[in-house]
This record gives C-alpha cells, sequence and structure tokens, in this order.
C-alpha cells in the first residue's frame, strides 16, 4: 500500500502540493488527474523519492520513502513524462543493467528479460539499438527498465503520450497484466478517455489539493448509494414516469423521447427488483441499461465545482 | 563496504566498461602510442637525448589524453546523461553513491585509463633505457614519480569533474568550460602550491639557513624532496576529492548531508599547510596563522562563486524547528565557511594578543579585522545571491568584490583621509596603543559588519519568507 501523509511541496513562490494526504490499495490501477500546474508530476516524483517533501510523509511497502529513498525504490518503478534511454545500447543491454542496478540475483536475469520482454512485445527487438525504435517501442523499452525487477508499485507519468491509438490500446492492456500480477499502478494523464480503459481509482489534483480520492468500479461507475437509469419503451413513456414516481426505491423520475430516466436508491438487489416489477406490470421495456458518468465527466464535475 | 559490489559486480562500471573499452579501441589506441612514440627515434642523434625526447612525448601524451581528454569524459559522464534524460531512472535504483562513484570515474573514463596504462608500459621501457645510460638516483625517482604524479593527479581531476556535474547549475555550460574553469586550475593549484612551497622554503635566501642544502622541505617534521612533497600533497587530497564525490551523489541521490564534511576539509587544509611552519623552528609563533590561508582562499571563494538558493534557505529555515534536519538538508558552503574564517580569526587574533601584545601589535589587530570583514562580507554576498536576479549575479558580485576591496582602499589612500574611518582593512597606527586601538583598529570594521547585518539582514530575511 501507498500511504501519503499531509504532502507539502513549495517552488519559489508557488506551493506546489498542499497537505495532500491519500492512501493506494496493492493490486489497483490509480489514474492521477489534474490541469496543467496542478502537481502532479511533482507528488509523482516526492512519492518516488527523487525530490525532498518540504513536509509530510509517504510510506511506501512499510518504508519512509523520504528518510530511505534507496531503499523504497527496489520495490518501486518509476517512467517520467520525458525519459529517455540510452541510443548507444541495445534492448537487451538496457534492461540487463537495470536489473543488474536493483540486484536481481545473477541466476534470474536472464529469465527476468526474457519474461519482461515478452511482457512488453518487445522479444524480436531484443538486440536492436534503443535509437532504432519507434516512439512506442521507446516507450515499452522505458516501462520495461521500470519493471524489470518485479516492484511493487510502478509511477507512471504521461505514459501515452506520443503514442498512436493502437499503442495506447496496448499500453492499456499492459497496464492491467502488470496490475493482474499484483503490481499497483499511478498513472497520470491527460487522455481521460484512455484511464476509463483500465483506472479503478481517480484521485484529482488541482492547484496542489486533493480534490478527490474515490475507488471507480466497472468502467469509471463511482461508488454511490444510488445508480441512474435509462430505460427505453417502445411507448408511453410518460405514462410510466407517472407510475414509478410513487415505487419506494425510485428517488427521481424523468422522461425524454421515449426514454424513461431513473434514479434508483439500492444496490443490484433492487435494481433487478426494479425491472421484474416493470415487465411484471406489463412495460413494453426494449432496452435497459446503466447511466454511467465516464471518468472525463467525473473530472470536469470536481474540477468545475471547485474552480 | 562490499568491495566486490563496487568494483567486479558494479553495473554502472560494467555498463561504461562496455561501451568504452570497444575492441577497435583497444587495438588501435596502443597502436597509435606506439607510433607516435617511436617517430621520437628516428632523428639521428645520440640515444640518450632521444629516450629524453621520447618521455617528454609520453608525459605530452599522457597529459592531453589522461588528464584533457579524460577530464572530459568525466565532466561529460553525467552532464550527458542529464541532457538525455536518463539519469533520473539510474537515481531510481538501488545503486549507492559509491557504486555510482566508482562507475563514473573509472568506467566513463576508461579509455582515458587505458590509455595511461599503455603510456605506463612505455614509460617503463623508455625508463629502463635511460637507467642503462644514465643509472643515477634522479632517473631512478623520475621513473617512479612522474607517472605516479600524473595517475594520481588524473584520477583526482577525474573525481572532481563527476562531482561538479552535480554542483553545476548552468545547464548550457559545457563539459569543456567546466574542466577549464574549475576542475584543471584546482588540480593545478594543488599541484602549483605544493611545488610553490618546496620552491620557496629551499630556494629563498633567507630560508635555506633553515632547509640548508639538503634540498628537502620540512613538513610536519617530515623531510621530503619537491617532487615526492607534491605527490604526496596530491595523495592527502586524492580522499578528500573522492570524499566530495560521494557527498554530492549522496545529495543527489537524497540521502542525509554530512554536516561535519566541510569543517572537517578545512580544518585538514588548514593543517596541511601550518605543517610547513614546522621549516621556521623557534619562530613558529610567526607563522601560526599560516592555516588561515587557504581557510580564507577557500571561504572566500566559495562565497563568490556559489549559488545560494533562497528556495535552500527558506527550507533550512522550515525544517520543523530541527537542527538535524536542517544539517541533513545542508548548509551553504559559505554559511559553513566564512563563519569559521571568522571564529578562527577571533581565536587567533586573542592567542596573539595573549601572548606578546607589544611584538604583535599590527598582527593580532590584522587578523581580528579579517573575522569582521568575513562576517560583513557574508551577509552582503548572501544578499547578492537571493536578491539580485540569477544572470546579472556574477557582474555583482564581481563589482561589490572590487568595490569594497581594491576602489574604496585606493580611494582612501589617495585622499589621505583617516583611514581607519573607511579603509575595510585593519590599521596600524603607531601613536595609538593599548585598548584604544583596538577601538580605532577595529571600530571601522566592526561598525560595517554591524551596518551590513543591521540592514541587509532583515530585506534577506523577507526575501527568505516569501519565496
Amino acid at each position: 500500500m501507498i500511504s501519503v501523509t499531509d504532502l507539502v511541496y513549495r517552488y519559489p513562490a508557488h506551493l506546489a502540493l498542499d497537505g495532500v494526504s491519500f492512501e493506494l490499495p496493492r493490486g489497483s490501477i490509480s489514474a492521477l488527474v489534474g490541469p496543467n500546474g496542478a502537481g502532479k508530476t511533482t507528488l509523482m516524483k516526492c512519492l518516488a523519492g527523487l525530490v525532498r517533501p518540504w513536509r509530510g510523509t509517504v510510506t511506501l511497502a512499510g518504508i519512509d520513502v523520504v528518510a530511505s529513498p534507496r531503499e523504497a525504490h527496489r520495490h518501486l518503478g518509476f517512467l517520467q513524462d520525458f525519459f529517455g534511454v540510452w541510443s548507444d545500447m541495445t534492448v537487451e543491454h538496457c534492461l540487463v543493467h537495470f536489473a543488474r542496478a536493483q540486484q536481481v540475483p545473477q541466476d534470474q536475469i536472464p529469465q527476468r528479460i526474457q519474461q519482461t520482454l515478452a511482457l512488453l512485445g518487445l522479444t524480436e527487438k531484443a538486440s536492436a539499438l534503443s535509437s532504432h525504435l519507434s516512439r512506442g517501442q521507446r516507450q515499452r523499452l522505458a516501462i520495461g527498465q521500470a519493471i524489470v525487477h518485479r516492484p511493487e508499485f510502478l509511477i507512471l507519468d504521461e505514459p501515452a503520450s506520443g503514442l498512436d491509438p493502437e499503442a495506447r490500446i496496448e499500453l492499456g492492456r499492459t497496464f492491467l497484466r502488470l496490475r493482474d500480477e499484483g503490481m499497483t499502478l499511478l498513472v497520470s494523464s491527460h487522455i481521460l478517455a484512455e484511464l476509463d480503459q483500465y483506472a479503478d481509482r481517480l484521485l484529482v489534483i488541482q492547484s496542489g489539493k486533493l480534490l478527490q480520492s474515490e475507488r471507480l468500479t466497472g468502467v469509471a461507475a463511482k461508488v454511490s448509494p444510488h445508480r441512474d437509469l435509462d430505460i427505453v419503451l417502445s411507448s408511453e413513456a410518460a405514462t410510466w414516469a407517472d407510475r414509478v414516481a410513487g415505487w419506494e426505491t425510485v428517488e427521481a423520475v424523468g422522461e425524454s423521447e421515449g426514454v424513461l430516466q431513473l434514479r434508483l436508491r439500492g444496490s443490484d438487489a433492487e435494481q433487478v427488483a426494479l425491472l421484474a416489477r416493470l415487465i411484471s406490470q406489463g412495460a413494453p421495456v426494449l432496452e435497459y441499461r446503466l447511466r454511467e458518468d465516464s471518468l472525463q465527466d467525473r473530472y470536469l464535475q470536481l474540477v468545475g465545482g471547485k474552480s | 563496504m562490499n568491495l566486490r559490489r563496487l568494483f567486479w559486480d558494479n553495473p554502472e562500471l560494467r555498463r561504461n566498461l562496455s561501451l568504452e573499452l570497444t575492441a577497435g579501441r583497444l587495438l588501435w589506441t596502443p597502436a597509435f602510442l606506439l607510433v607516435a612514440v617511436g617517430l621520437c627515434f628516428l632523428p639521428d642523434q645520440p640515444v640518450k637525448d632521444l629516450v629524453q625526447i621520447a618521455q617528454w612525448v609520453v608525459v605530452g601524451l599522457w597529459m592531453v589524453g589522461g588528464m584533457v581528454w579524460g577530464g572530459l569524459r568525466a565532466a561529460q559522464s553525467v552532464r550527458s546523461e542529464r541532457t538525455e534524460r536518463t539519469w533520473d531512472s539510474q537515481r531510481l535504483t538501488a545503486m549507492s553513491a559509491g557504486e555510482f562513484a566508482v562507475g563514473k570515474v573509472f568506467g566513463a573514463t576508461a579509455h582515458s585509463l587505458y590509455l595511461q596504462v599503455v603510456l605506463g608500459c612505455f614509460w617503463a621501457v623508455l625508463s629502463f633505457m635511460r637507467f642503462q645510460l644514465d643509472p643515477s638516483e634522479t632517473t631512478l625517482r623520475a621513473a617512479v614519480i612522474v607517472p605516479t604524479t600524473l595517475v594520481v593527479g588524473s584520477i583526482a581531476l577525474y573525481s572532481l569533474m563527476v562531482a561538479q556535474s552535480f554542483l553545476e547549475t548552468d545547464p548550457a555550460r559545457s563539459a569543456k568550460s567546466t574542466l577549464f574553469s574549475f576542475g584543471v586550475p584546482l588540480v593545478s593549484a594543488i599541484y602549483l602550491a605544493s611545488h610553490f612551497w618546496s620552491d620557496l622554503l629551499i630556494e629563498r635566501q633567507g630560508w635555506r639557513a633553515v632547509v640548508g642544502d639538503s634540498k628537502l622541505v620540512s613538513w610536519w617534521g617530515v623531510s621530503l624532496p619537491g617532487p615526492e612533497l607534491q605527490l604526496a600533497s596530491l595523495l592527502l587530497f586524492l580522499p578528500w576529492a573522492w570524499f566530495g564525490l560521494w557527498r554530492a551523489l549522496r545529495r543527489d541521490l537524497q540521502h542525509a548531508d554530512f554536516p561535519w564534511a566541510w569543517p572537517a576539509f578545512l580544518v585538514f587544509t588548514g593543517a596541511y599547510v601550518q605543517g610547513f611552519s614546522t621549516a621556521f623552528p623557534g619562530e613558529s609563533s610567526r607563522v601560526v596563522p599560516l592555516c588561515m590561508i587557504p581557510l580564507a582562499v577557500l571561504g572566500w571563494g566559495f562565497l563568490l562563486t556559489e549559488n545560494i538558493d533562497p528556495m535552500g534557505l527558506r527550507r533550512l529555515v522550515d525544517a520543523s524547528g530541527s537542527w538535524r534536519e536542517r544539517l541533513r538538508l545542508g548548509i551553504p558552503f559559505s554559511w559553513v565557511t566564512m563563519p569559521l574564517v571568522a571564529a578562527a580569526s577571533f581565536v587567533a587574533a586573542g592567542v596573539w594578543w595573549l601572548g606578546d601584545w607589544s611584538d604583535a601589535s599590527e598582527f593580532w589587530s590584522l587578523l581580528a579585522g579579517v573575522g569582521l570583514i568575513a562576517l560583513r562580507d557574508l551577509i552582503l554576498f548572501t544578499w547578492i545571491s537571493c536578491r539580485v536576479p540569477l544572470a546579472r549575479q556574477g557582474l555583482s558580485r564581481m563589482a561589490l568584490l572590487v568595490g569594497i576591496h581594491v576602489f574604496l582602499p585606493v580611494l582612501t589612500m589617495l585622499v589621505s583621509v583617516k583611514f581607519h574611518l573607511v579603509w575595510p582593512y585593519p590599521q596600524d597606527i603607531d601613536e595609538i596603543d593599548g585598548p584604544q586601538m583596538v577601538l580605532v583598529n577595529l571600530g571601522s570594521l566592526g561598525a560595517q559588519a554591524l551596518l551590513a547585518w543591521a540592514v541587509l539582514g532583515p530585506s534577506l530575511w523577507r526575501r527568505i519568507r516569501e519565496v
């Protein structure tokens, strides 16, 4: 688990982080979003022990990152927004260097290299100079350097910037594979639709303050005591709107162009019961769907509300 | 310390060696050097002369290939990683500061070190040839002293160059500029200083009585010939070069600082210089403040060149009220050095004054005056660092230095006013003696220091609080 408490970081005449606190559970992918200059990169650098916060603590797998940055690095991988790879070294040589640097036992290094190459789809490029790689391949090599020691935590700052759509989709799949292997990821990106694909937590930061830290379920659906449903009826939507308005689990009702819009209080059981009741009473249901806020909607709602 | 991890299993060293020592370089370097040295034997001259010429060529190649080229490689080693944005990835590994230091100093310069090994072999052969022709002790000593001095000097230079990469605040500054403006002058200074002392102590007519005709220099009671003293001096300071690099790396890797490192270095340097005072038996009281020279040079040197970041000062102020945390963050060198200069000056002045009032009436006040000047200049130059835009700081510092240490004294001298009122140096006024002299000699300097702190101190404090 990553635990951050009351983190403060200051630049000249600018408070980059202002008392940020949150916790990230193991095996999760968290999206860190916020406007430019919100403090995302500074927060990530503090988490990685690359800069020393003015105040506050960062604990990673029980290690105080501020007091013992080098120890923490053995459990951590970090891909920065502007990263570099050695152009005069082959892909395999780069990975071997980082495996050695992270003190992976010598006898395990060949296996780790092969696993990492396979995971990132770089096996065929193992002996290529990194200067001969495409932008997406270099990105994957940089991720490989960060994960070759199998860290528990991986922090990625704008990992998809500059990648083509195919490479972005592949990157998202890679993150899900890493999470499935038990890794905890924190990903910063401006491309919210892309974060929708894999993030299960949302951290919103603005002007150095953490506006929201929440868990997302499914694809960006926030945990909430109520849920919004769209029920498409073949006819009489207005009539059915009046009828369901009095039902006890229904909090609000609307109707638009044949679509009955309900706000339901409760969980899956109440949702199932509502559908069963509608059909049993003869409602002409064509389609029945949960209306989800996208991560983008949620972000705009939070940032817009605070700005 | 795990020596195996530090050298044999050092990932950074292995990475650099694989890049630097390519098969082509391993073959072509000795071939090229062999041709260069071989050409020296073509002229039709006595063999003894040809061997001597070849030895000079080897030394020249050693200086250029070993020191200048290697120094450049060392200066570029971290700089290029920062430019190519690979350094932060390296910082995120589990490699220690020691591993990085060895990896950079002996890895990034591996080609130059290989060149030095080859040149060392040539030197050994040439020295053997020369010894056959001229079997003197001088030949034998030169065979050992010259290459050892060059190797030790190179490694000290490499260490300083890598360390300087971490202290460099100007990203546009080239490695060449760093090498020629910092590294070479510093290593040369150590060498030339020891050369100066040995030369001075041996050759000066008045002091020959002290050292006799032995041409040996006395240093803390140990008598050494000049070249050996110079080599010993480099060897004494080499661990400090390594320590400086290790410390710079540790700071870059976000480790705790060593607050005692800088004062310890100053004490060591002072003790080194003070060692030469033992060449003056019976007159040691005259040269007691010899150790003040490096202290003052380093103190004002850093005061003039160090970029004190107001954010760093703010961080020290805000360090949760903990002195341990402040020491861990690292106090600016100037703020360690200059108070040390002042403290040492006052102590030395007190010792002098108590020891022999009449004989030392001039000197003790000079020492105390240096202390007051140090306190005054500390606040003046810190204020410039924090208040003047970075681009104009160099010029401002130089203007202030010339103004208060050259222009003002010359002006007061030209107009023949009572010097002690404006003169930034302590005065010797023969007609005044006793406690009155304390006021006259040091009153002006004390007032200047007090005024500087009273006027600039609050302004500096506001600046620190507002960043």
